[in-house]
Parts: C-alpha cells; structure tokens; sequence
C-alpha cells in the first residue's frame, strides 16, 4: 500500500461504497419518521440525502468492480475514509433542514454523531423536527456500533477482510470466532439493552406527565444518547430538561453499561458473572471515577455549591459518570463549568473525559484497559527494583482471562496514550489560540478529542471556523484510534506522489 | 488486548434458552452501576459531614 497499485484503489472504492450504502440504508428510519409526523419538508431533506448515499455508493460498486479481498492496509483506509465521506454525504439533512449556520457546522454535528461525541451546533434545537431528531439520535446509535459493524452485520457476505475493516473501526476484540457473528452479537447486546432502557425511560417520561408520544420518542432518543455514550439529546437543556432522578439513574445505568466492553458484556451475559469486579478495565473505571467523584464532591461541599447530599451526588456523580465513561449528558448549565465547578471540578472533569472507558466499547479517550495496564507496568517495574536480582517477577492482568504483561502490551498502551496526551495538547492550543482561556481550551478540546461532549461553553455556531475544523479532525482521530486515519493519510500521500 | 476467544461457538444467539443468562447479565451490569452510586453517595455523605 506504500506504492498502491490500481487493484488497491479498487478494492477501497468497492468497499468504501459498501458502507456509504449502509449509511444511505440508515436514513430510511428519519425518513420513515418524518413520513408518520407528515413532515414533508425533512422527509425530503433526507430523500436528497439517500439519493446522495446510493449514488455515491452504486457509484463505486460499478467502477470498482474487483473480486480481490480486503488486506488490512486496505480495511484501515476503508474505515477512515468512509467515516469521512459518510460524513460529508450524511450533512445533507443537516444543512436542509436550514437549522445550521454552515455546511460545516452540519458536519461538525454529524461527526460529532458519528464519533459519539455530543457536541453540537445546530441551532434551535428544541423545534427541530422529528425526522431530524430521530436522525441525529440513529447517528449516534449507530456510530457508536461503529457503521462499518453495521455494513458488516447487514451488508458483507462472509468475506474473509472483513475483520481488517472492523479492526481499522478501533475494534479489535472477537467475541465469538467468526467477524460477523460477532458484529451481530454487538448488535444483539445493543438491542437488548435497546428494549430495556427504552421502555424504563418511557415510563419515566409518562410519570413526569409527558404525552405518550413525546414520553417515547424522548425514551428512545435519550437512550440511544446514553448507550452510544453519545450524550446527544431532544432538548437544548439536555437531561437536566427532565429534572428528575429516576430519569438519571436510568440515564447512568445506560450510559455506563454503553461504555463496557463488548467482550466484557458477551463474557458476563454468557455466565462469567465474575468477569465484572475482575476485568481490569471496570476496576480501573471504578477506582478513577471514584478517586475524581471524591475530589469533586469535597471542592464543591467546601465551597457550599450544592444544599445537601442527595443533590451534590446526584451534580457530581453524574457529571464524572457522564465525563468517564464520554457521554457527554449533563444535568448543569455549561458555564456553571466554569461559575461554580470551577478549575479543580472542572480539572477532575477533564481527567474522567481524558481517560475514558472502555475499549471495544461505543466509549472514546484513553481507554480503562490501557491505563490499568500501564499503572500495572508501573508497580511490576516498582515490585522488580524491590526483588532479589535472581527473582522472576511476573505480573498478569485479568481481561476475560488472565494475560502476562509483557513488553509489547505495554508499548502499545504507551504509544496509544502517548498519541492521545498530544491530541490533546494540540486541541488545547489551538483553543487558547483561538483566543479562549486555557483551562476552558483544555476543558473543551478535551471534550471533543475523546468523544465526550461535555461542553463548557466553547462550541457554539459562532466559534472560530478553524476550531471547528480542528475539532472535526480530533473527534474523528479521538474514535478511530489513530491507525486508521494516519493509513488514510499515508495512503492520500502515495497517491499525490505518484507512487 | 484482544481477547480472541472469549465464549464457546453459539448455535443461534437468539436462542430462547439463552435469555434468562443475558437478562442476569444485565442485572449484574445494573448492580455494578448501583455499587458505582452508592460509594458516590457516602462520599457525598461525609463531605457533608466535614463542611455542613
């Protein structure tokens, strides 16, 4: 692929246009919505829009004809690119719907969508349509499966590369032998925690005195927010519209199940119920999240922000909950970030969305398993230095089985959180740059780099356009993992250069 | 990191016979979420304590 031949270009073509089919598939649904609320005017924004997919997409599968298979130079420029292009074709709604300032501030909602990130720019949120609604929600859903999951559950027919296009997604764990069952058992996982989550926040919103229809549209649309840990919402004042605990707890139970593992949830649903205080990643979550809900609770008690208990956890749990596991669902106004949490609430904010979740999960940042393996590194290296020379010191970590940390383990989770810690010192820049302070430009850049969303105020339409394009750029590196993006780009360079 | 092999093969994922595991499993997520809220909650409780 560093000197890719015509064959290659085909195979990404035919491949690319696969998914962008998948995307164009996906708007049936908005479609289908508007349709029901005879809303003819976004019903034909996204007409526009599956015509736009289909063409593209038929497009490609016609001049690209090839029977060769996917390589996994291949499957990593496959998924960047087409994260991309369904992106730019995915706007269109967006931009009709006349709710956005600009064709890239549509893109900036629907990268944000994609990548589950949650912020946002469209304006007027609270009377946008149904149909556009129920398209940023299925956005973010299915970003959060991953679209190439969704091509490959729905689209591929068994071929062998398919696997080297769900890698290039930032997924790399089989649950079960064979790649498309195992996109099917993501999307299994999905469903059932779909009908769960949707009926209880149903419910929730008809006790609140919801209309019945609203109750279940906002269920759904809420929960779909919350598993794809996407932290999209119906209303412009997000879950704190509702005002409620049950809604909360709800929305916590959801979005952190959304940001576990994959494996993690095939393992404890198949019967290693074990797996869930063992696996290194739910107990790095845990002892994070706990260690910043501890300093953020005793800052804001000592400061008098929140009257009791009850509300101080119900503010600061759900906020870090929202933060850690990269929602980006609040329950504050986003200036009270900065007017009451202040730079130590808003610090131990930051640190949760910087290290997110889970990997293999609908999560961004960080990732649990990679901070839990380089804090191990770091106590095998303390336990070595303590030991008789002679002694062999081994450690293991437990992920669905119990693993040996070696070498290459933790230079992987090294180079990962080292690409990570500079993303993140870039978007920081380029925000202090664009003229904001710092520890709102890290707040902020923070937010969009590890899919989080949480916003304190930075990303509103009439932020600078170059920011917007340096957080489209982060949100799409921040879920992608790196490889992918840079094999995308290595692969643009060999073909500017000729070969 | 990847786990490559984590379950035995299934015959249908669907299987009714398989439900009542993944509704457990559910429930398990659920408790440690709860776990999660309520350390969170006692946390809240003593800094109430310290600055009443």
């Amino acid at each position: 692929m560093l000197r890719p031949r015509f064959e290659d270009h085909l195979v990404i073509g035919k491949y690319t246009g696969k998914v962008i089919i998948g995307v164009g598939l996906l708007m049936a649904i908005p479609l289908v919505t508007s349709l029901v609320f005879a809303e003819w005017d976004t019903a034909i924004d996204f007409v526009i829009g599956m015509a736009a997919c289909f063409v593209f997409g038929l497009a490609t599968q016609i001049a690209c004809r090839t029977d060769k298979d996917l390589e996994w130079s291949h499957g990593l420029v496959v998924a960047s690119g087409s994260w991309l292009v369904a992106t730019a074709l995915g706007a269109l709604p967006h931009y009709l719907s006349g709710h956005e300032g600009s064709y890239l501030d549509a893109m900036f909602d629907v990268m944000s969508g994609y990548t589950t990130t949650g912020l946002y720019l469209l304006q007027d949120l609270d009377h946008v349509s149904h149909g556009l609604n129920m398209w940023r929600h299925v956005l973010t859903y299915a970003g959060g499966q991953g679209i190439v999951v969704i091509a490959l559950a729905f689209l591929f027919r068994g071929t062998a590369g398919a696997y080297k296009v769900y890698v290039g997604e930032g997924k790399d764990e089989r649950l079960l032998p064979n790649v498309i069952n195992t996109a099917r058992a993501i999307w299994l996982v999905s469903l059932a925690w779909l009908a769960v989550g949707w009926v209880a926040l149903s419910i929730a919103g008809l006790a609140l005195g919801q209309e019945p229809v609203r109750a279940v549209l906002h269920g759904l649309w809420v929960y779909m927010g919350a598993w794809s840990t996407g932290g999209f919402a119906p209303q412009s004042y997000n879950t704190m519209y509702y005002h409620s605990i049950v809604y909360e707890v709800l929305c916590a139970i959801v979005m952190v199940a959304g940001s576990f593992n994959f494996a993690l949830h095939w393992a404890v649903w198949t019967g290693k119920r074990s797996e869930i205080r063992k696996n290194i990643e739910t107990v790095s979550f845990a002892i994070t999240l706990t260690a910043l809900v501890l300093l953020a609770t005793f800052v804001l008690a000592r400061e008098g922000v929140y009257s009791d208990a009850v509300i101080l956890t119900r503010k600061v749990f759900y906020q870090l909950a929202s933060g850690h596991t990269t929602t980006g669902f609040a329950t504050i106004f986003s200036r009270a970030f900065v007017t009451q949490w202040g730079p130590v609430g808003m610090l131990a904010t930051t640190i949760a969305m910087a290290i997110g979740a889970s990997a293999c999960s609908t999560a961004g940042g960080i990732k649990g398993i990679r901070v839990g393996v380089i804090a191990r590194a770091f106590f095998h290296d303390v336990r070595k230095m303590l030991a008789p020379e002679s002694a062999l010191v081994r450690t293991t970590y437990h992920h669905i089985r119990d693993v040996a940390l070696e070498d290459p383990i933790v230079r992987s989770a090294m180079t990962i959180t080292l690409a990570y810690v500079v993303m993140y010192l870039v978007v920081t820049v380029a925000g202090v740059v664009s003229g904001y302070p710092v520890v709102e430009a890290a707040f902020e850049g923070v937010s969009a780099a590890s899919n989080t969303g949480l916003s304190c105020g930075i990303s509103v339409p009439s932020m600078p356009a170059a920011l917007k394009v340096v957080y489209i750029l982060a949100m799409w590196l921040g879920r992608l993992e790196f490889m992918s993006v840079f094999a995308l780009v290595g692969y643009g360079v060999s073909i500017v250069r000729g070969r | 990191m990847a786990a490559k092999r984590s379950v035995e093969i299934p015959r249908g994922l669907t299987d009714p016979k398989r439900w009542p595991g993944y509704l457990a499993g559910m429930a398990t997520e659920t408790a440690y979420v709860a776990a999660l809220i309520a350390v969170a909650f006692a946390i809240a409780l003593v800094a109430r304590v310290i600055w009443p």
